[in-house]
């Protein structure tokens, strides 16, 4: 926990090392020049690889070679998966060792921007996307780029749709969002969904809903069974974040919200679509939809209870599985359905958090190695193994039972970025759009605002931020 | 924790320097005095006066926290000044000085009183019990108090169990109720650092000005206001001076329980602190607004001494 005095004098420290305007440190470095330089470098050292996807890397496998890492998988199952595969890169590359930092991921993202600036920085660290810290490191020219990288490992097909990975390309500038060079390649991947509870379900004398109009049922049956329809933490905000944009997916045309997010000119939140999104938020709030307090429950207190049998439905991403592993073969997931059954209807999901490789790194080829190893289908068994959602396909398919939550998620996962049906997170349109957007839902959904003045508000931000 | 007014402490220092060198003129400062605070002066420096001047130096700037930061001189604080959301946080930092002072103050000098017309027994143990709360981390007890406040939680289940369903509520996701509730967890904490203050100044006043109180047929509350209070001004003065610190300087406690929501019902200004400098990129804004607040410590303290100065006078 880092304390507001203590706050102060890091941030002070931080200037201090780096020079009298602040960030003027790299200076040495602009990043007009420093990412391009070494993409040659980068270029030249893999000239052997390039061209054929998964050919062995040209870096020296013999000098003892140590790669510091840094990550945010600091929770039980996540960091035993980059341990077992930091032991496997060492044993296939024993002159390599790979030195590991993990940290929560409040404590990584008020950190990884100060240790990537250190002459020390890590080789391999994860970002984050979006302006407050994947653009600003790309900006200063702190992280390198990986298109030759991504050309020889063959990154580009490894996630379905090459616009997988759009989200983690950026001009050199570090202005324009899904175009430029590709920064970072990330191991998991995220699609926001429904977890419900089979045996609640049957007890309710429910089925799967196959439409929306059908969901909105069973959450009245619930409510009218006296089970809470869904079981949300909205102290937390993004909770219902994550619920809104799934409403908005549907609701909204996915190319506006693109748009909209990656910051288009003209585009805007404030329009009927995301309106009724909104709508059906507050409706859902004031029918009683969420359990009652909502607004004054934690995230893993509500995912607690789901977990121990509480409520039917759980609105949220793949991360939370490992957490309703109680349930055992009583949990189930679906994507949200649409307007009619079968549409292709859009959900919220993208990659998840990047790792990229420093522009300070003396082994960048070792560095493109490992994150290689760790986002290979091999290593996608490792994730799922663990319950998580991995962004490459499977080797082995049939690893995971296919009556389990995970294994509704992996396919919906990849039903969703192969038809192209995913939409981005909101709250990277702006730095400050997860507070606004946020805080906004909590005003929605408890009755203290409308939905246009919550669609008008979030706009203003978005205006301050990027103008029109 | 001193019981002495810190002008009492200055009184029997000049006293001794004068009695101990009598060719100097009472008061003219010793050269060797710097060479004792040196040690402490270069670490105060150093890890505070050094960064608190380099933070208002990145507060006239507005920078990421990574890029080349750009010149925009008194423009952060304009920003802040102007900002509803930071207003909105002054304004309840402002009521949190209510729940982590007054309301603390004004216990503890109930507490004391109720102790003070008898020697009890067990009062060591007592004191400990008020002041365990001061010990115990903070986020320790923001898990706590959240746990209790939780809709499913031990108060909503008390206030069912007497009947009172209609109080239940979700606390700390209640528009109205969130600030409050934060700020009784304060009120909680800061109770026993008040009232072992007081307890331990109040041994201190003579027993005879109870007695003759007493003998000239006071009651406990007169002789609340004629004796007890009167002798307890210097520790009320550092116990307002301790406490409304920490209520202008609140973090943890609102950042482990609400970070800052429902809304914006609880963002107070060392929250937006934390958001701008480590979440959102606008550490100059950041740092402008710890150079207010700081500013507003300082004043606040001097404000509260003064008190004390012109009692004394």
């Amino acid at each position: 926990m880092i304390g507001p005095r203590r706050a102060l004098v890091f941030i002070s420290v931080g200037a201090l090392m780096i020079g009298c305007v602040p960030g003027s440190g790299q200076a040495s470095s602009p990043p007009s020049t420093g990412p391009s330089a070494l993409a040659s470098a980068a270029s030249s050292g893999s000239t052997g690889a390039s061209g054929s996807p998964a050919a062995a890397p040209s870096f020296d496998t013999s000098t003892p070679i140590t790669i510091t890492e840094w990550d945010t998988e600091n929770e039980a199952g996540p960091s035993a998966e980059i341990d077992a595969l930091n032991q496997q890169f060492h044993d296939k590359y024993p002159n390599v060792t790979i030195k590991r930092t993990s940290k929560g991921f409040d404590d990584y993202v008020a950190t990884i921007k100060l240790a990537a600036s250190a002459p020390d920085a890590p080789d391999i660290y994860q970002g984050n996307e979006g302006y407050s810290v994947d653009a600003a490191l790309v900006k200063a020219g702190l992280i390198a780029p990986l298109d030759d990288y991504s050309k020889a490992y063959g990154w580009d097909t490894r996630f379905g749709s090459p616009q997988t990975l759009d989200v983690l390309r950026w001009s050199t500038d570090g202005t324009k969002w899904t175009q430029g060079p590709l920064w970072g390649v990330a191991q998991k991947a995220e699609v926001l969904g429904v977890f419900y509870n089979k045996a609640t379900m049957q007890k309710l004398g429910l089925t799967v809903p196959t439409t929306f109009d059908e969901f909105v049922q069973t959450l009245d049956k619930a409510k009218a069974g006296n089970v809470a329809p869904i079981v949300v933490g909205g102290l937390d905000g993004w909770p219902l974040g994550h619920i809104f944009m799934m409403l908005q997916a549907q609701n909204e045309d996915p190319k506006a919200i693109a748009n909209w997010t990656f910051a288009v000119p003209g585009s805007t939140f404030d329009d009927a679509g995301t309106q009724k999104a909104a709508q059906i938020m507050a409706d859902w709030g004031q029918k009683g939809y969420f359990e009652s307090g909502f607004n004054g429950v934690t995230q893993s207190n509500a995912a607690g209870r789901f977990a121990k049998g509480e409520g039917l439905y759980f609105l949220t991403g793949p991360w939370e599985n490992g957490t309703f592993a109680p349930l055992g073969t009583n949990v189930g997931w679906f994507a949200l359905p649409g307007a009619s059954a079968g549409a292709a209807t859009p959900t919220t999901g993208s990659l998840s958090i990047p790792y990229h490789i420093s522009s300070k790194s003396k082994h960048p080829d070792v560095a493109a190695a490992w994150i290689d190893f760790i986002t290979d289908p091999q290593a996608a068994d490792i994730v799922a193994g663990k319950g998580d959602l991995p962004a490459a396909p499977l080797a082995n398919p049939g690893a995971v039972d296919p009556n389990s939550s995970l294994a509704a998620i992996i396919q919906g996962f990849h039903d969703k970025s192969s038809a192209g049906l995913l939409t981005p997170y909101l709250d990277w349109a702006s730095e400050t759009m997860g507070d606004t957007m946020f805080g906004g839902l909590q005003k929605l959904s408890g009755g203290k605002e409308s939905a246009t003045a919550f669609t008008s508000e979030v706009q203003k931000d978005w205006s301050k931020a990027h103008g029109g | 924790m001193t019981s002495f007014g810190l002008g009492t402490v200055d009184r029997v220092i000049r006293g001794r320097a004068r009695a101990r060198a009598p060719g100097r003129r009472p008061g003219e400062p010793r050269l060797i005095g710097l060479v004792y605070i040196a040690p402490a002066f270069v670490l105060y420096a150093l890890f505070v006066l050094l960064p608190a001047t380099d933070g208002a130096w990145i507060s006239l700037f507005r920078w990421d926290g990574v890029t080349v930061a750009t010149w925009t001189g008194l423009g952060n604080y304009a920003d802040a000044v102007t900002d509803p959301v930071v207003q909105e946080a002054f304004i309840h930092a402002a009521v949190l000085i209510l729940f982590y002072s007054i309301a603390p103050v004004c216990l503890g000098l109930i507490i004391t009183a109720a102790l003070s017309r008898h020697r009890i027994r067990g009062l060591t143990a007592f004191r400990t019990i008020v002041f365990l709360p001061q010990i115990v981390a903070a986020v320790v007890i923001g898990v706590a108090w959240q746990w209790m406040y939780d809709p499913q939680g031990p108060l909503n289940g008390l206030l069912s169990a007497v009947g009172l369903n209609g109080l239940t509520r979700a606390w700390l996701g209640d528009f109205g109720l969130a600030l409050p509730a934060v700020g009784v967890i304060g009120t909680w904490v800061t109770t026993g650092l008040c009232a072992v203050l007081f307890i331990a100044g109040v041994q201190q006043i003579p027993l005879d000005r109870y007695d003759a109180a007493r003998v000239d047929g006071a009651g406990p509350v007169r002789e609340f206001f004629a004796v007890t209070l009167p002798g307890l001004r210097n520790e009320i003065v550092v116990a307002l001076l301790l406490t409304v610190v920490d209520a202008l300087r609140a973090f943890d406690l609102i950042f482990v329980t609400t970070k800052g929501g429902p809304g914006t019902e609880t963002y107070v200004p060392t929250i937006l602190i934390y958001k701008r400098a480590f979440q959102s990129g606008q550490v100059g804004s950041a740092a402008a607004i710890a150079a207010i607040l700081t500013a507003i410590v300082l004043l606040v303290s001097v404000g509260i001494r003064r008190l004390e100065e012109a009692r004394e006078a």
